[in-house]
Parts: structure tokens; sequence; C-alpha cells
């Protein structure tokens, strides 16, 4: 069962749709490129996260200041103990919809919580990420981990 | 005289019953119950096919691997109105239908509303219709099926991507839709626009049933901290 997106509607003859000239051999090649497109923007959202290393992985540990369950994307702000002092990090989240149906709810998190979490960082060398999965201070999971090259695995029940 | 007044508003409510209708037009209650009960049950959230696969992860997979070949000003968080609503494979984008007897309502997380009206009515007069996002539908019951037919669609591309073919405001769409099972809807799409496409644009479009959700939950792009441009990046809190 397979669903045909926009782009693979066929630009053929309704009374022919078996043509198979040249020229609709290339709008074929046109559409597939524009349903790879489209289908390539999935779980997310209105940007492509194309701004964070997706082959890196950090492990993060530190206390909510703040989850911001906004659209288009939820934000973990985050206080990271360093050398001199917290440096707080914005971790990206799902949209409310897609984080709610992942097991997230507006108060997951609290501020003044300790948590530990694993993000792909930012590429721009600027303290934010993509939040990955995140853990209470039992070691509890939070929500469902996202989906990612190298989000690890989700534990089994 | 009494008796004849009497008899002449029987006479009248029994025409007003055998018709339906009342005198505001609306149908009365045991009739109207009738033609709910011949209407299908299409009560749930729905999304794409692809877009439920968006949510299992292997969308995100893809995502990763594709992002390239985005426009990088694409935003999908605001409206994307019709015919995209019906045909994004994107995990935000869901829909609930709420049928009845004069009209099916789909409502989308995006915010864009079709009204496609089952009562009988004709399309408006050219001269009282103008192209929105949704376009103007009415539709019609061929038992289960609701063929659903829309015009004056806002000019555009069929979707929101570079390279998607581009629609007049003369685009006309006919659509049937209907359960293949308890969790499968089907829409059977036709896109003629002879303005704006070279031949007409068919498209099958599965839509399954998310059982992880309680209700709709709207999407928008108020609190965008994205920034996009020359530079990608995360804007500092608010």
């Amino acid at each position: 069962m397979t669903t045909q997106v926009f782009c693979d509607f066929r630009h053929r003859r309704s009374d022919d749709r078996a043509e198979k000239s040249p020229r609709s051999r290339e709008r074929s090649r046109v559409l597939a490129a524009l349903s790879a497109a489209l289908a390539a923007m999935p779980c997310i959202a209105h940007h492509t996260f194309a701004n964070f290393n997706t082959t890196k992985t950090l492990t993060l540990h530190g206390t909510v200041k703040e989850l911001q369950w906004t659209n288009p994307h939820c934000f973990v702000q985050l206080l990271v103990p360093g050398p001199a002092g917290f440096i707080e990090w914005s971790l990206e989240m799902n949209s409310p919809l897609s984080s709610y149906r992942a097991g997230w709810r507006p108060h997951s998190m609290s501020a003044g919580d300790k948590v530990t979490v694993t993000i792909n960082p930012s590429k721009d060398g600027t303290p934010s990420g993509r939040l990955i999965s995140a853990t209470d201070a039992s070691g509890h999971l939070l929500g469902k981990p996202e989906a990612s090259p190298t989000a690890p695995q989700r534990p089994s029940p | 005289m009494r008796q004849r007044a009497y008899l002449a508003a029987a006479v009248s409510q029994t025409v007003l019953l055998l018709a339906g209708s009342n005198s505001s037009g609306a149908a009365e209650p045991a009739v109207r119950a009738q033609r709910f009960a011949r209407l299908p049950d299409w009560v749930g959230v729905w999304q794409t096919e692809a877009g439920a696969a968006a949510v299992s992860g292997a969308g995100a997979r893809a995502a990763a691997a594709g992002a390239a070949s985005l426009p990088p000003s694409f935003k999908s968080c605001g409206p994307v109105g019709f015919p995209t609503i019906m045909n994004i494979p994107l995990a935000d984008f869901m829909f609930e239908l709420l049928v009845t007897p004069e009209q099916t309502l789909l409502v989308s997380t995006d915010g864009t509303v079709r009204h496609i009206y089952t009562d009988g009515r004709s399309h408006p007069k050219p001269q009282d219709l103008w192209p929105t996002p949704a376009g103007d539908s009415i539709g019609h019951w061929e038992g289960p099926t609701l063929v659903v037919d829309t015009i004056a669609r806002e000019p555009g591309p069929v979707a929101p991507i570079r390279g998607s073919p581009v629609l007049s405001a003369a685009a006309h769409f006919t659509e049937r839709l209907h359960r293949l099972d308890v969790d499968t809807l089907e829409d059977v799409m036709t896109i003629d626009d002879p303005q704006g496409l070279k031949q007409p644009l068919h498209s099958t479009i599965r839509y399954t049933r998310a059982h992880d959700l309680d209700r709709l939950i709207p999407i928008d792009c108020e609190h965008d901290r994205n920034i996009i441009g020359d530079h990608l990046g995360i804007a500092p809190p608010r």
C-alpha cells in the first residue's frame, strides 16, 4: 500500500495512462525528484534541520530552565555547568503535535529538574542543538527518542 | 373557521414533514437523523500514509539524507491550503472530518478548513466567486463515496516546493473520497486545468487513522526561533 504525494502526480493523459514517450519519462524523472524532496522533509517541520550535525552526538547533564511548549517547535532551555559558570543551551524539539504523539507533555520537564540529554549539536558552534533523547534524574526516558542516524536505540520495554 | 385554520396548519405541517424541512430550511430532527444514519463514520484524526511513516522514524532518516534538496526558506508551519493539505507527507499535517447531511467539514492542523456542501447546491455564480486557499467545494454521495467538485482555488503551485506544477485560478478538482477499511481512507483526485496544465493530473492518496492522538492539535509559526537564509541557526530564547 503506497501513497503518492503530489509530486507523484502523473502528467499523463487520462485516456492513456501507459504512455511512455521520452517526454513523459522526463516528466516522471522530474516528478520523482519532487517526490523525494517532499518525502525528505518529514518529521518535522518547517525547516530542514540542516543546521545540526546529525553525525555527531553530545551528551549534556544540566538543569532545566524552561520547556517552551510552542509552535512551530518546542525548545528545552538547559543550564549546563561550565568552567566560567552556567551555559544556557537551546535544544530544539519537534512541534507540540509531534512531541505529544511521542509521549511528551507540556510539563514533562519543569524548571529546576536535573536531566541528561543527547543532542545533535548545531554546526555554527553556538550552544544549541536538536534534542534526540532525554532522561530524568532517575534515568527514566522522557518521551520517545527522536529517530536520528546517531540517536541511541530506544530501550526495550 | 377555527377548524379550517387547524386543517390548514395540519396540511402545512404535513407538507413540511414530507419535504423534510421547516420554514427555516433546516431538516426536521427525525428526517435529519435518518439522513445522518445513511452517512459513513469517518470520525478520527487522519494523515497521509507517508506522513504516518514519517512518525515512525524512517522519515527522519530520509530527512537527514535529503534535506539539501529543499528550498532553505521553506516553512511548513503555516497554512499550506488545498490541495496540499490532502497530499502532504509531513508528520504535522493531519485533519479531522465532520460528516453531516448538509456538508462535510475537513479541518486541518495547519488551520485550513474545507467546507464541502452536500445539500444540493451549485457553485456560486462566477460573478459571486473569487479564488481562496481552499477553493469552493460542493459534493454528493454515491453510496459510501463522497464525490467532491472544487473550483476557485488560488492560483499557484500544486505543492509549495520548487518545480511543482503551477495551477491557474481555473483549475478544477474532482475527488472521490471513501473508506477502504476501518483505519484507511482513500481520495482519488484529478486536477484539470487547461490554462495551467497540458494534461490532467491524477493521484490516489491514502490516509490512516492516528491511534495516538485524542484530538487535533494545531500547528503554526507563532514562536519561530529558526534563523534561515545565509546562516542557519537558533535564535536566543525570548
